[in-house]
């Protein structure tokens, strides 16, 4: 037996571990206004359009001021990004949400860089999960982050002239490579694995690079940026209404939460009522989605195993679940439906009982479908204790969306910053204890179950109020706006921060996909186990490629 | 016994007999898995088709792969080829039954499965390398075992000669089924599966290239090397479920010579084959890929089997 080399201890020992002291009760929005007030450097006020504290730093206080949110109001670092606004006050604006944790609150803070030569202290000695978000804005706005251990480029793969997401006339890349190194790995007997990008099946393009003793994983390391498509950049210019389509393409397999997440986003920022029937209808097509897409992922995990049978049954069901977005909105992954001031186009009334019929049916199949998977002795013994993900490591990570919750972190958007229908229906969250593919199986079966009772719920609240947008969605602006808009999508948490300027377009737009905070995980989750079971783990976990290139 | 001219056209008939069936017993699993899965299924002169397709294609080799890869697949499909005559299909006694008995098989099996692996090596790809090690670990499991559960279907007839041993069965009539036959035909059964790369050991139904075994290792093969292969797989499933049927079942053997008893044998042989090919199948549906050191508890499981059917039956020959 050749000795574990060293690589591995190191891998465990990068991650902080969580420090758990019993966590203090949530501060009121009271105290938190006190905290932040006497964070001396800063102007603070609530802004309703993102429904989080504004904290503007100067450039100095920009790590002090996202720790103090971080330690003292306990929200946790949700999304980091540049904007360039070099054309109106010369400088490069650096952004930080804090959201997510169990209360409704958050704060966004605030600093102005100098937009030549931007620099700023890195924020991962206390925010391990940062990372992947400063080596982004480090090479989209060439900010420079002082101690980041990382500087390899994220999603480009190839030297640009500038950074591209600075102002200035669209530039190609040069079409020489980055060099990018892989963590090395060394050892007698440790042996190299690498995949992709392109891979056997019909997935998305990615590089997973394993070593590995025997088939033992020791250390896997990915490389992403493959389907990087400029999709922020695309957003710049644009009017709302047509950049909605932009938005549900971030991960087209979540088209519905996509275009709601930017809709609220949009509908904030300039104060657009939307109707309950429309609330209604957005919440029918978002549970729809999730019921499909999360069908998909128990029949993904029934067929990494082998067993055939148990996957067709689930794709039967989601099929379903898809054939009834298509007869309610002409479009099987319900693109170009939902839009900023509600829908674009009405839903088919006349399909709304069949929809009925098809939610009641699903929910009664899915149990007798988990029973049959879990009765199958060798799916059991593929699934337990596999591809674990703690609970530590999964707050250390700031995971998201079903994955966090099977490691039994309690987060769920819709409960805890509630939108739209959901703020009428409160949501019954599952969750698990051991963060193993079963537990990441059986949370994912209760929300198709909790999904399919909230459609028949939403089902029941459509009346007969018109919900289509009002043609002109876009009132004239006096001045720029901004907004913030979140959904839980099937994955998790899904962010969409807009600013538009004076004529209502589109200045700057980020999109935070759940998969952005999640894909590290898979690194952590499959370390130890053995080389055929990553695909159990990769799909228990079904990152998107496309939500995180972007 | 038979003249050497007779034996030729014998011979000649189970050539024709096994590399004609094998890529249908591979169409008749497909066939009753995707109906499993409430799929049509492609049909089941399918795998005729691709080999006849892929035996139009060239053959690519990396520029990093030696002559072993070039001839690794006639070595292979070769020793599978000489397998066939080792067991008796549809005649007693087999022509050319001096050629070797069932520990002969064994290691022509072994060879094949060798020279495989060696080429998987040889491109010095990574699935290649993964693929051998998987299949030269499951090698060392199986192949010792199932010499032991050969012993136990020979302990009876006191010979490793499949055709003694068939027609031992075929004399003793239903006497021949005795409680160590079936732990036997148990352990052949799973040692049946690791042998041909089925479910719950391989998946050869799988696009995911890290979990796979026999297919990692043929990645790199295309054209008329890879109709070899595939059609090596099904030869040495026809071979395996062959012998099986010919220990196990072994009644319809023809022991005589004439066109009627040949005929019927013959049927008898193909409704045979055609059903253990279903049998595979419908188990196939049933089960799932079993964790990778999982196959250590089959291959354990058979072993244990076949030493109790040895023990069991000189227990009762003790006692009789």
């Amino acid at each position: 037996m050749t000795p574990a080399p060293e690589g591995e201890d190191e891998a465990s020992e990068a991650l902080p571990a969580a420090p758990r002291p019993p966590p203090p009760p949530p501060l009121t929005s009271a105290e938190e206004e006190v905290v932040l007030r006497a964070f001396a450097d800063g102007t603070v006020a609530w802004d309703d359009t993102e429904g989080l504290w504004s904290l503007e730093v100067p450039a100095e206080a920009w790590l002090g001021a996202c720790l103090l949110v971080q330690d003292r109001l306990l929200h946790p670092l949700a999304s980091l990004f540049g904007e360039d606004r070099s054309s109106s006050s010369g400088s490069i604006r650096l952004h930080a949400l804090f959201l997510g944790g169990r209360t409704s609150s958050g704060v966004h803070v605030r600093a102005d860089l100098l937009a030549i030569g931007p620099v700023t202290r890195s924020l991962w000695e206390r925010i391990p999960w940062v990372v992947p978000f400063e080596r982004e804005t480090a090479e989209m706005f060439g900010i420079e982050f002082l101690e980041l251990p990382d500087r390899r480029p994220l999603l480009l793969h190839e030297l640009h002239p500038r950074p591209p997401m600075t102002r200035g006339p669209a530039s190609a890349p040069t079409g020489e490579r980055a060099p990018y190194p892989f963590r090395p790995v060394e050892g007698g007997s440790v042996y190299e694995i690498p995949v992709g990008p392109v891979h056997a099946g019909i997935i998305e393009p990615g590089h997973f690079r394993f070593q590995v003793l025997g088939e033992r994983i020791l250390n896997l390391e990915l490389r992403l940026g493959y389907t990087h498509k400029g999709t922020e950049r695309l957003f710049e210019g644009r009017a709302p209404g047509p950049a909605t389509l932009l938005a549900e393409s971030v991960s087209g397999d979540m088209s519905v939460a996509g275009a709601v997440a930017f809709s609220h986003a949009i509908e904030r920022a300039l104060d657009i009522p939307i109707s309950p029937g429309a609330e209604a209808s957005r919440g029918l097509l978002l549970e729809l989605e999730r019921v499909a897409f999360l069908l998909g992922d128990v029949a993904g995990i029934a067929l990494d195993t082998g067993y055939a049978a148990g996957a067709a049954q689930a794709n039967v069901l989601r099929e379903r679940a898809y054939e009834a977005l298509g007869n309610l909105t002409g479009s099987r992954l319900a693109r170009a439906v939902v839009s900023p001031g509600g829908l674009r186009r009405p839903l088919r009334t006349e399909a709304l009982p069949g929809i009925g019929a098809t939610v009641a049916r699903t929910s009664e199949a899915l149990t007798v479908l988990h029973e049959r998977l879990l009765d199958n002795s060798a799916v059991e013994d593929r699934l337990l204790g596999t591809g674990v993900i703690s609970r530590a490591m999964a707050e250390a990570l700031n995971l998201v969306g079903p994955v966090a919750r099977a490691s039994g972190v309690d987060r769920d958007l819709r409960r805890d910053r509630p939108y739209g229908a959901y703020r009428d229906h409160p949501v019954r969250t599952t969750l698990g204890e051991k963060g193993d593919v079963a537990a990441r199986l059986q949370v994912k079966v209760e929300e198709v179950r909790e999904g399919c009772r909230l459609a028949g719920v939403f089902l029941e609240g459509l009346g007969a109020e018109p919900t289509v947008a009002p043609r002109e969605p876009v009132p004239r602006l006096r001045e720029a706006a901004h907004g913030l808009g979140w959904v839980e999508s099937p994955r998790g948490e899904f962010l969409v921060w807009v600013a538009l300027d004076a004529q209502g377009t589109l200045s700057r737009v980020h999109v935070r996909d759940p998969s952005f905070l999640n894909w590290p995980a898979i690194e952590r989750a499959v370390q130890g186990n053995i080389v055929p079971d990553f695909p159990l783990c990769n799909k228990s976990l079904n990152l998107s490629y496309s939500g995180y290139d972007r | 016994m038979t003249s050497s001219l007779e034996a030729i056209a014998l011979l000649a008939v189970e050539y024709l007999l096994v590399l004609g069936l094998a890529p249908i017993l591979l169409g008749i699993i497909r066939r009753v898995k995707a109906r499993s899965q409430r799929r049509e299924g492609p049909s089941l002169l399918q795998p005729y088709r691709d080999l006849a397709k892929l035996w139009r294609k060239e053959s690519v080799y990396s520029d990093t792969s030696s002559w072993v890869t070039r001839a690794a697949p006639w070595v292979s499909f070769a020793a599978l080829l000489a397998a066939i005559p080792l067991v008796p299909w549809f005649v007693l006694p087999t022509p050319f039954s001096g050629a070797g008995d069932l520990i002969v098989l064994v290691g022509l099996l072994a060879l094949s499965r060798f020279v495989i692996a060696l080429a998987a090596l040889d491109a010095g790809s990574t699935f290649g390398g993964m693929g051998s090690s998987r299949e030269m670990w499951m090698g060392s499991l199986s192949e010792p075992i199932f010499l032991l559960v050969i012993f136990a279907f020979g302990a009876p007839a006191g010979s490793t000669q499949a055709g003694t041993i068939a027609a031992h069965g075929v004399a003793a009539g239903w006497g021949y089924v005795s409680a160590p036959l079936l732990l036997a035909v148990v352990a052949y059964v799973g040692l049946l599966l690791v042998e041909t790369g089925r479910l719950p050991v391989d998946n050869p139904s799988t696009h995911l290239e890290l979990t796979m075994v026999h297919e990692a290792m043929v990645l790199e093969y295309s054209g008329r090397d890879l109709a070899l292969i595939e059609w090596g797989q099904g030869v040495k499933l026809a071979v395996l479920t062959g012998l099986l049927i010919a220990l196990a079942v072994p009644w319809g053997i023809s022991s005589s010579l004439g066109i009627a008893v040949i005929a019927l044998a013959l049927a008898l042989l193909v409704a045979k084959l055609a059903g253990a090919s279903a049998l595979i199948g419908g188990l196939e549906s049933r089960i799932a890929k079993w964790r990778l050191f999982r196959v250590a508890d089959l291959t354990t499981f058979a072993a244990v089997l076949a030493l109790g059917a040895i023990a069991f039956h000189y227990l009762i020959a003790a006692g009789a």
